[in-house]
């Protein structure tokens, strides 16, 4: 009888066929063999599909590494955190910080980022990226928000980890937070110059998008709804919010619980729907589906209206808020120093510039956006930044519960789901 | 004795990996619904998410609108593709290659893009249907895109490519003298297709209805493009939705997964009760060498120009409307559609795109070998199932079609826990992508390689194994080369599938894994949907071209080989003694 076994050895698979239990010899006929054939070919196949298995171990992309991780220096400690804040206490300036990190990132290996930016959008910067550092080997798997979360939150739990770097908004990144998933920074992270207020102490906001409310350039903006409370008259029924956890986060950090939850109610009670992708959105009004859309994704209006020529133009509400975009470093990755290059470039002044040319709002000062209109917003002295909230992690860390309980109640039932 | 002993050894290795392809992803699902910790965390067991689940305010809403749905889809598109396949199987119809061809397009379109054009077509404010009432003086819509007889019509078109393949298949198998009968005895062809052709092809038809209604309570794409923004929820949103949910609930979704899973189980095992039977029925005319379409005569023309209008609604007008948005910069209302404003750009970027290059390579190798796999895996599944004396070779059959009930986003979950769980390094590898394909894919290819097998005379294998060759060498040499090109046919099949599966590669995809199918999901999300429509247009090419050169080397083969005798050419039907023609077309 002939068996086919897999097992594993050292972390790869080892797919084994042999012969158990038979009596072949030489004086069986020629057709018993041919039906062995059959046998063996059958019993192959079954050690190939298996040995596909081992083939992904050739693949550098996606192959985790079953080894902790190890220091460039014999004296560094082991976790991120620490290596972080060795790097920390060095206190480098910007430029010899890269450098430093250029060195070591360099024999760590592939580092894979975890990004909840589009593939295209990601892949644009990511070749900006390699070229800056070609030494270091810089992949991606664009994820949805929820999907950051239960990915890295299940391959940890898994001990199976594939991501190094997170780049996320804050109510994902304060999920992974509490769950203890990132390294805090000690610094190490923050470019020369980047405001405090985009500072946390475990990620860095290298992008921020402002709440804006798409119209038609035909339709005056102050036709347009301009807060939360316009939502809930009746020249306004039927709008679609793009949920995003950042604005129940906004909402609640506005109005407390009760208050928020008032405003849900309203909002519903006048025919209003909740949708998740704000890019599908855009397409249905663009298509003149629907007359009315709040999101914060600014970059794919600003490419519908400046690339594309579409008719749209945008106002900022007179209270708004920003969902902020930031990096973060795996607790438990073995490329720490690769990681961190990734985070502390895009925040720096080269990645915001790359940021801006894609069409976004870079954190850093230095950075002139492209887009004038968006341009004062960023300035905290003018009147659009003033009546901006951004929800940084520790307020998103605070509500956290409160905008589950709000979730659950009011948008989960709700949702549609382009 | 030594035929039996590898027969058993084949049934064995086969039963090992299809329980290890389908059954331990499904027992994955079931666990994870059952804990209280995520997959692959020891914690306590617990009903606490089916009570959840069942006492959702939607649920029983959802239950009743997804047996409505997928019913309603079944008779559409079983009505339709049995028309569509009575037409070109038993009537002398003109122009019946064309129907072949434009009712296998639905099979390379993602789901995706014809929904959106459908929404554009039939939308209340904006749709071009809509405009066109009006224009004719209606005085107000007709349509609405975001209503269950919508989404049952869409569906029901882009379904009804199963149903026609189906039975066609057991249209082309009957004895066509039965119906020469009824003719010579007066009977009209409605009668004669009703009364004799109806009732000999009911079990296929039957089998075709229920694996259409599995594979509606599965779909996707319609129900959460046309069913959510409209309140229309069904079991497979509220999949999606638990999955999708923040904070992530893992267990929940699980818990939703399977009550999914066990509706379409339900069906699928009826399915299996049907075919059971139907199969000793269906073969009858498979020995029969006969010429026989039923002459049409006058109702020739009517016939195939109603043929070619539902095509033309249910294929060609959704293909139009993606083709005109991928030259429009943007989106914009069809009411406003100007045509100074096309350009090819966007095919441009589609070609020169990074991350849609690296998706095609990923495509190409990994939907290309796994085809390849499961065609073969299917090949000898197909034949225990068929030939073995084995009394539980059924079980096999069963096991590699269940996964037919199994919906994308709940495969690729159950994989995604599992090899998470697992010491093989297979995780977070395209090699995940390429095994979830097998295992998706698999009961296509085993029911279209047991259709060649049951037509193909057990007699042919049984002189080689008198001549002296074993299982291999008879399998290789006798039985492959008389089902190559239905096989090649099943190939082509999984391939189209694998460009156009939208949840396994999204949910599965490693670093630098991404697969078209990804970047369809990622242009939809990004609102790219000029860029979205052109790669799907030249998709689309690509996969008419490789199914296009398939058949031209195909019917080169043929001419080669002097052995087959195309029936559609020529009229007659199984002109050889071995029926290998009607194998070809079976697969076609």
């Amino acid at each position: 009888m002939l068996t086919a076994s897999v097992q594993a050895a050292d972390g790869c698979a080892v797919a084994r066929i042999g012969a158990v239990g038979g009596s072949m010899t030489a004086a069986d006929d020629g057709r018993r063999v041919r039906d062995r054939r059959g046998s063996i070919a059958m019993c192959a196949l079954v050690a190939l599909v298996a040995l596909a298995g081992c083939a992904g171990t050739s693949d550098p992309a996606a192959a985790p590494s079953p080894t902790p991780v190890t220091p460039a220096e014999g004296s560094v400690p082991a976790t991120a955190a620490e290596v972080l804040a060795g790097i920390a206490e060095l206190g480098l300036g910007e430029a010899e910080l890269i450098a430093y990190l250029r060195e070591r990132a360099a024999s760590e290996g592939p580092v894979t980022l975890y990004t909840i930016s589009g593939a295209e959008d990601t892949q644009a910067w990511v070749e900006v990226f390699r070229t800056e550092f070609p030494e270091v080997d810089l992949r991606f798997v664009a994820l949805g928000n929820d999907e950051v979360v239960e990915r890295v939150t299940a391959e940890a739990r898994a001990g199976r980890q594939v991501v190094d770097v997170i780049q996320s908004t804050a109510p994902p990144l304060a999920a992974l937070i509490n769950e203890g998933l990132l390294a805090p920074h000690s610094g190490a992270l923050v470019p020369e110059g980047l405001p405090e207020r985009y500072v946390g102490t475990h990620e860095v906001t290298h992008r921020i998008a402002p709440v804006v409310i798409p119209r038609f350039a035909s339709v005056p903006a102050e036709d347009a709804p301009q807060g939360w409370d316009d939502f809930l008259e009746p020249e306004h029924a039927g709008c679609v919010f793009s949920v995003a956890p950042t604005w129940v986060t906004a909402l609640v950090d506005e109005r407390g619980e009760d208050g928020a939850a008032a405003w849900f109610e309203g909002f519903l009670a006048n025919g209003g729907t909740m949708a998740q992708s704000s890019g599908a959105q855009l397409r249905r009004l663009l298509a003149g589906e629907i007359d009315c859309v709040v999101q914060s994704n600014a970059h794919t209006l600003r490419r519908l209206v400046v690339e594309d020529g579409a008719p749209l133009d945008w106002v900022i509400p007179t209270r708004s808020y920003a969902t902020a975009t930031s990096v973060a470093v795996h607790r438990d990755t073995p490329r720490t120093h690769a990681a961190a290059l990734v985070a502390l470039w895009l925040a720096s002044p080269s990645g915001a510039q790359v940021i801006a040319d894609l069409g976004d709002l870079p954190t850093h000062p230095d950075v002139m956006l492209t887009d004038e209109r968006l341009r004062p917003w960023l300035d905290p002295s003018s009147p659009e930044s003033q009546r901006t909230a951004i929800i940084d992690m520790e307020r998103s860390i605070e509500v956290e519960q409160i905008v589950f309980r709000l979730i659950e109640t009011y948008v989960t039932p709700n949702l549609i789901a382009e | 004795m030594r035929r039996t002993r590898t027969e058993l050894v084949l049934a064995l290795a086969l039963g090992a990996l299809l329980v290890y392809l389908i059954v331990v992803p499904v027992s994955t699902i079931v666990w994870g619904s059952l804990g209280t910790t995520p997959t692959g965390i020891p914690g306590p067991r617990t009903l606490a998410h089916y009570r959840t689940a069942l006492s959702a305010p939607t649920f029983v809403g959802s239950i009743r609108t997804t047996i409505a749905f997928a019913g309603g889809v079944t008779v559409v598109a079983t009505l339709l593709g049995g028309y569509l396949a009575w037409v070109t199987e038993r009537t002398d119809a003109p122009g019946r290659r064309l129907v072949y061809l434009l009712v296998l397009v639905p099979i390379v379109v993602p789901g995706i893009l014809t929904t959106i054009a459908w929404i554009l077509v039939l939308h209340e404010r904006i749709g071009i249907a809509n405009g066109l009432l009006a224009a004719i003086g209606a005085s107000r819509p007709r349509f609405d895109a975001y209503t269950l007889p919508a989404m049952v019509w869409v569906e029901g078109f882009d379904s009804l490519t199963l149903p026609f393949l189906l039975i066609a298949a057991a249209l082309r198998t009957m004895d066509p003298a039965v119906e020469e009968a009824s003719v010579l005895s007066g009977a009209s062809t409605s009668r004669t297709a009703f009364r004799i052709t109806l009732p000999l092809v009911l079990p296929a038809v039957s089998a075709a209805a229920l694996l259409v209604f599995v594979r509606a309570i599965g779909s996707f794409a319609v129900p959460a493009a046309m069913g959510l923004p409209g309140g229309v929820r069904v079991l497979a949103t509220e999949v999606f939705l638990a999955a999708r949910r923040f904070p992530s609930d893992s267990n929940l979704a699980a818990a939703y997964a399977v009550l999914h899973l066990a509706l379409a189980a339900v069906v699928l095992a009826l399915h299996q009760r049907i075919t059971r039977h139907g199969d000793r029925f269906v073969t009858i005319g498979a020995r029969v060498a006969h010429n026989g379409r039923i002459a049409l005569r006058r109702t020739r023309t009517v016939h195939a120009a109603s043929a070619l209008a539902i095509l033309g609604v249910a294929v060609v007008l959704p293909l139009v409307v993606i083709v005109v948005s991928s030259l429009l910069p943007r989106p914009m209302p069809p009411t406003e559609l100007d045509p100074s404003l096309f350009t090819l750009r966007r095919y441009a970027w589609a070609l020169e795109s990074v991350v849609a290059r690296r998706a095609l390579v990923n495509n190409v190798v990994v939907g290309g070998l796994a085809s390849v796999v499961t065609v073969v895996i299917a090949a000898i599944v197909a034949w225990v199932s068929t030939r073995s004396r084995l009394r539980w070779r059924r079980l096999l059959d069963i096991l590699a079609t269940a996964p037919i009930a199994l919906p994308g986003t709940v495969l690729g979950l159950a994989l995604l826990w599992w090899y998470l769980i697992v010491p093989l390094p297979i995780y977070a590898t395209r090699w995940l992508v390429g095994i979830a394909f097998v295992t998706a894919f698999l009961p296509y290819a085993v029911r279209a390689a047991a259709a060649l097998l049951g037509q193909l005379s057990p007699a042919l294998e049984e002189a080689s194994a008198m001549s002296g060759a074993g299982w291999s060498r008879t399998f290789a040499r006798i039985v492959l080369p008389l089902v190559a090109p239905g096989l090649i046919a099943a190939w082509l099949y999984v391939v189209a599938r694998t460009f156009t599966s939208l949840a396994l590669p999204a949910l599965l995809a490693g670093p630098g894994g991404e697969m078209l199918p990804s970047v369809v999901y990622d242009l939809y999300e990004s609102a790219r949907y000029s860029e979205l429509n052109a790669l799907g247009v030249l998709m689309i090419g690509g996969m008419l071209a490789i199914a296009g050169l398939a058949r031209l080397s195909a019917i080169l083969a043929d001419r080669w080989s002097g052995l087959v005798h195309d029936p559609s050419t020529s009229g007659e039907r199984g002109a050889t003694p071995t029926g290998i023609a009607r194998q070809e077309r079976t697969a076609e």
